[in-house]
């Protein structure tokens, strides 16, 4: 993880996990166009882009295709219910993800690399919102899969977890036909997992922030 | 005269004020007022919704079967959406000779709203719903596209469905999904043989048509969240919808398996609380899934279908109701 890796934007993140590689900037809170603004809170926008360069095919994916748009929705909706928008009403937070490699997992990762990228903004949330994913090879539950792991009928859980509450922000079931049990089995692992990482990350933010201060 | 169209309709949104009359811009989603959201929380809250069901009651499912196979008309309270499946032999992607097309094509027409804008470019709701029916049928596999391969290489089966929302009474994805589900097991596709390199495609009158395999039944059932997460009601309507906090989609089928489950917006939720209404979202399935193939029994035994099967065509003996609600049957 590497924070404040663009000086000119208000906050940004370089994220890798394993062979997932991506970087996340965040501008705002910042003013909005009048047709589009919220009288009493903050309008979240998320933009997901995948480089063509990023999957082992080399493929041109428009920023506006209906899978990047619903990862940017969900992305969206899962930080509108944790940053805290109605400290600012009339303006707008907007988060823009680019995928520079992408070996599965691309949105518990992009969503752990907003969640960076928002604190090294100084945009204020309720809690750490982190994120991972969870999924079923052969009926036994593997934690944070690659991309040779999610061949076609892998069912894969995907989970942001509010780790000082234990309440879930987002869960997105790919793939699946999980039965009731599987799926709380999954989603248990998925949450263990993203508190592990939370441990990570909090110490990554102290040890930026105690490098910003020398 | 398209040409002429969006010319003129530039030069109108250009100078307003000379043309006042013409609203190019339909109007904003108006937030429900507030009042209102204050009745309908505190109603919760003393555990009575505002149309008097209970918090696991759907509303009144109605289906209406069109003359041609595979056109259903879905009625869910009233919320109502028309779905149709056709079918066309293609040549297959050349990097995939053994997979047919399976498309989806949701159109939010401001027929069902006055908030739906009649744009090109897909809003944010019509990506949702179509994503969600999308890997509720081609991602578990409901429907194996390589079944529908004809001969490798050169012909395949593109199925392609058209769903049109015709009026926006809350709760959209569970009566897409119910919409899309019951026409695909409606449709019929004409009966072919392969010989070799030889296909026939026999025509209707020659062989009975053959139903597309489906390998199960993934139904969407929606709960919307009030109060932070402390409330909550299945399939709400639309001013429910509107005053929700955040709404959590389950699509499960018969087997009790989960096909999708989506999360949408803010209120953090518990795994307890999302496993107690997965329970809850299960038992619902099973109702549904026995009204639909019930349905389905109905219209197949009907003399009004062997009629159409027997002749072509029927005069029609239910038409659509634009205004009235029919009455449900029991649920």
């Amino acid at each position: 993880v590497q924070l404040g890796v663009n000086p000119k934007v208000d906050g940004s993140c370089y994220y890798q996990q394993g062979n997932t590689k991506l970087i996340v900037t965040v501008l705002g809170p910042r003013e909005v166009k009048r047709a589009k603004q919220l009288h009493d809170r903050a309008v979240i926008s998320c933009e997901y882009s995948t480089s063509t360069f990023s999957a082992s095919e080399r493929k041109q994916q428009s920023k506006s295709d209906r899978r990047s748009a619903e990862k940017a929705m969900l992305l969206r909706q899962a930080f509108e219910g944790c940053i805290l928008t109605h400290l600012f009403p009339r303006s707008q937070v907007n988060i823009f993800v680019q995928v520079i490699q992408s070996d599965g997992g691309t949105l518990s990762c992009a969503l752990n690399a907003a969640s960076l990228a928002l604190m090294n903004a100084g945009v204020p949330m309720k809690d750490f919102l982190v994120s991972s994913t969870a999924g079923f090879i052969d009926n036994i539950p593997f934690l944070d899969l690659n991309s040779w792991e999610r061949t076609s009928d892998t069912p894969e859980v995907c989970i942001a977890v509010y780790p000082h509450s234990d309440k879930l922000g987002l869960i997105n079931v790919d793939h699946a036909r999980l039965t009731l049990p599987q799926l709380e089995t999954c989603m248990n692992l998925a949450v263990a997992g993203a508190k592990e990482i939370h441990i990570m990350l909090k110490n990554e933010v102290k040890k930026y922030s105690e490098g910003i201060l020398h | 005269a398209e040409y002429m169209g969006t010319v003129l309709n530039r030069i109108i949104e250009r100078h307003p004020r000379f043309f006042s009359f013409q609203h190019t811009m339909p109007p904003k989603e108006v937030p429900i007022a507030t009042i209102e959201r204050k009745f309908i929380l505190d109603a919760l809250k003393q555990g009575c919704r505002i149309d008097g069901r209970g918090e696991s009651d759907l509303r009144n499912i109605n289906i209406t079967f069109g003359e041609k196979m595979g056109t259903v008309e879905v009625q869910l309270g009233t919320t109502r959406v028309l779905s149709a499946v056709s079918g066309d032999v293609v040549a297959p992607y050349p990097d995939r000779p053994n997979e047919g097309f399976l498309n989806f094509f949701v159109d939010f027409s401001p027929m069902a709203s006055p908030f739906f804008e009649p744009s090109a470019r897909p809003s944010e709701r019509n990506i949702e719903i179509h994503r969600l029916v999308e890997r509720a049928i081609k991602e578990t596999r409901a429907i194996d596209t390589e079944a529908l391969c004809i001969l490798a290489g050169s012909k395949v089966w593109s199925i392609r469905c058209d769903v049109h929302i015709l009026d926006h009474g809350g709760n959209l994805t569970d009566c897409v999904m119910l919409a899309v589900v019951t026409s695909l097991l409606h449709y019929r596709r004409p009966d072919i043989t392969v010989v070799g390199d030889e296909v026939t495609i026999h025509s209707v009158d020659d062989r009975q048509p053959v139903p597309l395999s489906l390998h199960h039944i993934p139904i969407a059932l929606s709960f919307a969240f009030f109060d932070d997460g402390n409330l909550w009601a299945i399939d709400p309507s639309l001013k429910e919808e509107l005053c929700c906090d955040c709404t959590l989609v389950y699509t499960m089928n018969i087997h009790k398996e989960i096909c999708c489950l989506q999360k949408a917006g803010g209120t953090p939720l518990t795994i307890q609380t999302l496993m107690k209404l997965a329970q809850i979202a299960s038992a619902k399935t099973i109702e549904i899934t026995e009204f639909i193939k019930q349905k389905l029994k109905d219209d197949a035994d009907s003399p009004h279908r062997k009629v159409i099967q027997s002749f072509g065509y029927s005069k029609a003996k239910d038409p659509i109701d634009v205004f009235a609600q029919k009455q449900p049957p029991a649920q």
